[in-house]
């Protein structure tokens, strides 16, 4: 079994194995677990409206925050979206989901792929840098921080290494690539990843909370 | 089968006549270099247009743009071989076929004259003897129909 | 008994002139991807080419790499270089049958002991002893070995003598092998396809005939000069994959532009072979060309990387089923954990109230 052949098949279904059951343990577990019972007075019932609120006032700080945070969130939102375009738009990957879930959607050239992942590498990197210089930044990041940087920016690298045909006879670049994707899908559940499920939830609950108080959040 | 036959059919031109490589320009390059090396050290240069990606359109274009000349030729073996000079002296288009007029390759010669119209040496001694032959045992001119 | 007369002898007796052969040496260079510069060298070297014995051992096929290779009807190039050489035993071609074909094997071996040319189609069984494919009563293993002995090197024609090819596929009910994994000690080249494209075995036959040595070889034993590339980068449907074009069905309106067949399973990204720039049938076509996505004939294995129309980023692992038994399984660790958690809370609670 060459090493494309072990990539595309055990490794492939192990790491959406792992992927799956933990996700789904680390979430249902989140969930499940009982919260502080609010002993106040409460100020509004609607805390599921309120809920919903936040999951989408946090998608932008307040001025307030600007001066502090502002490069974070553009950057971030760039970030996003770059992996998305990567990730969701690129046809090859596109036709993988296909086999997957059995859907599948429209995928944009390929040059634009390219572009847009230059531009999340070139992100990732700008973001690191902040990380590691900022003192607040270099005092709070963990090894779950690295990690989880390193785990999103290979299959990014890897990919469009693959794509270009640079790094290796393309078989084993591709190979590596697939390989660095189960890397970051087994790590999804445990690390710092997981905000990627669980800022839904996280915003909610804390919404729903400050509802109850009377305090739109 | 008259279902059969009555299915519509539709050719449609193949994707390929519209298809271009990068390779157009550099092999023009090329011939202008090798035209200079032809002039200063009569170093002569074949190139392979069938050993680089070279479609059918990239040979289109080059045909018009280099054009005819003065000479065009055929050569009978082994199969026919086109020769034709372009419009730029020196620069010869060369077509080797197979028996089937199938072709093995397209050659750019850049030489005075292509080296397959040069007749062989050794074919000039072969041609001395026969024709030697042929005068030594010249018969009567009535006898000879 | 063997004729000395040397390539270029055998074919001005043929009626091929002085000029004839130049142009052959030209469009025998041409074929081998060698610079026209070296067309002098070829010419050189044909000149001198004696005409090698060449066994050819037919195991487990289907003979379709013989017909690829006799199928042309005009001289051509492969059907120059294949008449030159000396075909003392090949079990399609060869006019003698039974204990006289075995006979003219032997004869051959000895009077060219470490001299002669084997050439392998097929695949060689290596269960039970080898039972499940036999020549004269004689196992394809026993043969194999006793004329390897003798050779000056070895071609392993087509994806099953090559790589295993389909008798090697999933399960592999005959034990099936390749070549190169029973003889270990004899220069070999693999030439796979399935078939391989006709120019390519003359190509190699060329090589030898002229260098006396094999061409230059990749990791897997190929010829670089035909299999250094893969398909994906020749393929003049390369623009509409870029683009991003790609036919859906084999009957939409893409596949009837001649747009990219990746979607359809085209497995040119991974498979390298000349079918891109040699073609097929003398340069008519090739497969996707012809609207049918490259199977990756030439590759190890290739019967079993999936399905020849799912597209090659599908993954070729077990089942769905499977990973969404593994989302019951990780649901319910939730719930126990949580159902832990719960309790602790709840003994915490307890604690604090009293």
């Amino acid at each position: 079994m060459t090493l494309l052949d072990f990539a595309r098949g055990p490794a492939l279904e192990w790491s959406l194995i792992i992927f799956v059951a933990g996700s789904l343990w680390r979430l249902v577990g989140a969930l499940l677990v009982r919260r502080k019972r609010d002993l106040s007075e409460p100020r509004s019932r609607s805390t599921v409206a309120g809920g919903i609120r936040t999951v989408f006032s946090r998608m932008f700080p307040r001025k307030e925050f600007h001066s502090k945070t502002l490069f974070a969130v553009i950057a971030g939102y760039v970030l996003h979206f770059g992996l998305a375009i990567t990730v969701f738009l690129f046809t090859p990957h596109i036709l993988f989901i296909d086999g997957l879930l059995g859907i599948s959607w429209p995928g944009i050239p390929n040059n634009l792929v390219m572009f847009a992942g230059v531009v999340t590498i070139a992100t990732l990197v700008a973001l690191l840098i902040r990380r590691m210089t900022t003192p607040l930044l270099k005092k709070i990041s963990s090894a779950d921080d690295y990690i989880s940087w390193v785990m999103t920016l290979l299959p990014v690298l890897t990919g469009m290494m693959a794509y270009a045909h640079i790094g290796g006879p393309y078989q084993t670049v591709l190979a590596i690539h697939i390989l660095t994707v189960e890397a970051m899908l087994i790590w999804f559940p445990f690390g710092k990843l997981f905000h990627a499920v669980l800022w839904i939830p996280s915003r909610a609950q804390m919404g729903a909370a400050m509802q109850r108080r009377g305090v739109k959040a | 089968m008259s279902e059969l036959n009555s299915i519509p059919v539709r050719v449609e031109a193949g994707p390929e006549n519209n298809h271009r490589t990068e390779n157009l320009k550099p092999v023009l390059l090329q011939i202008e270099n090798a035209l200079r090396e032809l002039i200063e050290h009569t170093t002569e240069t074949v190139i392979d247009l069938a050993a680089m990606p070279f479609s059918d359109q990239d040979e289109h274009d080059l045909r018009e743009l280099l054009g005819g000349g003065e000479v065009s030729a055929t050569i009978d073996a082994f199969g026919p071989t086109l020769v034709e000079e372009t419009a730029f002296p020196g620069v010869w288009l060369v077509e080797h076929q197979d028996a089937e007029r199938r072709r093995l390759t397209l050659h750019l010669e850049i030489a005075p004259i292509p080296t397959l119209l040069v007749t062989p040496r050794d074919d000039l001694a072969d041609g001395l003897a026969a024709l030697k032959a042929l005068n030594d045992s010249e018969a009567p001119t009535e006898d000879v129909q | 008994m063997k004729e000395e007369k040397t390539l270029a002898e055998r074919l001005r007796e043929r009626g091929v002139t002085r000029r004839g052969f130049m142009k052959f040496c030209a469009a025998t260079a041409s074929m081998m991807a060698l610079s026209p510069a070296m067309i002098p060298r070829v010419a050189a070297a044909l000149q001198q080419a004696k005409r090698p014995s060449v066994i050819w051992l037919s195991f487990q096929e289907c003979t379709g790499c013989t017909e690829s290779l006799t199928r042309s009807h005009a001289p051509t190039i492969e059907g120059l270089i294949f008449d030159h050489i000396s075909l003392d035993y090949h079990h399609t071609l060869q006019a003698a049958a039974g204990d006289h074909a075995e006979h003219a094997r032997d004869e051959a071996m000895q009077e060219n002991w470490g001299k002669y040319l084997l050439v392998v189609d097929g695949s060689i069984p290596l269960k039970d002893d080898g039972i499940y494919s036999t020549i004269a009563g004689i196992t394809n293993l026993a043969m194999l070995k006793e004329v390897a002995a003798g050779a000056a090197a070895i071609i392993s024609v087509g994806t099953c003598a090559a790589f295993g090819g389909l008798p090697m596929a999933r399960p592999n009910p005959t034990g099936a092998v390749p070549v190169s994994e029973i003889i270990k000690d004899k220069p070999i080249v693999n030439v796979p396809g399935c078939p391989p494209i006709p120019v390519v075995i003359s190509g190699v036959l060329a090589h030898f005939l002229m260098f006396g040595r094999l061409p230059e070889l990749d990791a897997l034993n190929r010829p670089k000069v035909f299999f250094g590339q893969s398909i994906h980068d020749r393929c003049y449907r390369r623009p509409f994959y870029d683009r991003g074009q790609f036919a859906e069905t084999f009957d939409d309106e893409g596949a009837r532009k001649g747009w990219c067949l990746f979607k359809l399973g085209c497995k040119g990204p991974i498979t390298y072979n000349a079918c891109a720039t040699a073609k097929w049938n003398e340069g008519t076509s090739f497969p996707i060309e012809a609207g049918h996505g490259c199977i990756g004939c030439s590759e190890p294995g290739f019967w079993d990387k999936g399905g020849f129309y799912d597209a090659l980023s599908k993954g070729t692992y077990g089942s769905a089923e499977g990973i969404a038994l593994a989302a019951g399984v990780g649901a319910a660790i939730g719930v126990a954990a949580a159902l832990g958690s719960r309790s602790r809370q709840a003994k915490a609670d307890r604690k604090e109230e009293v």
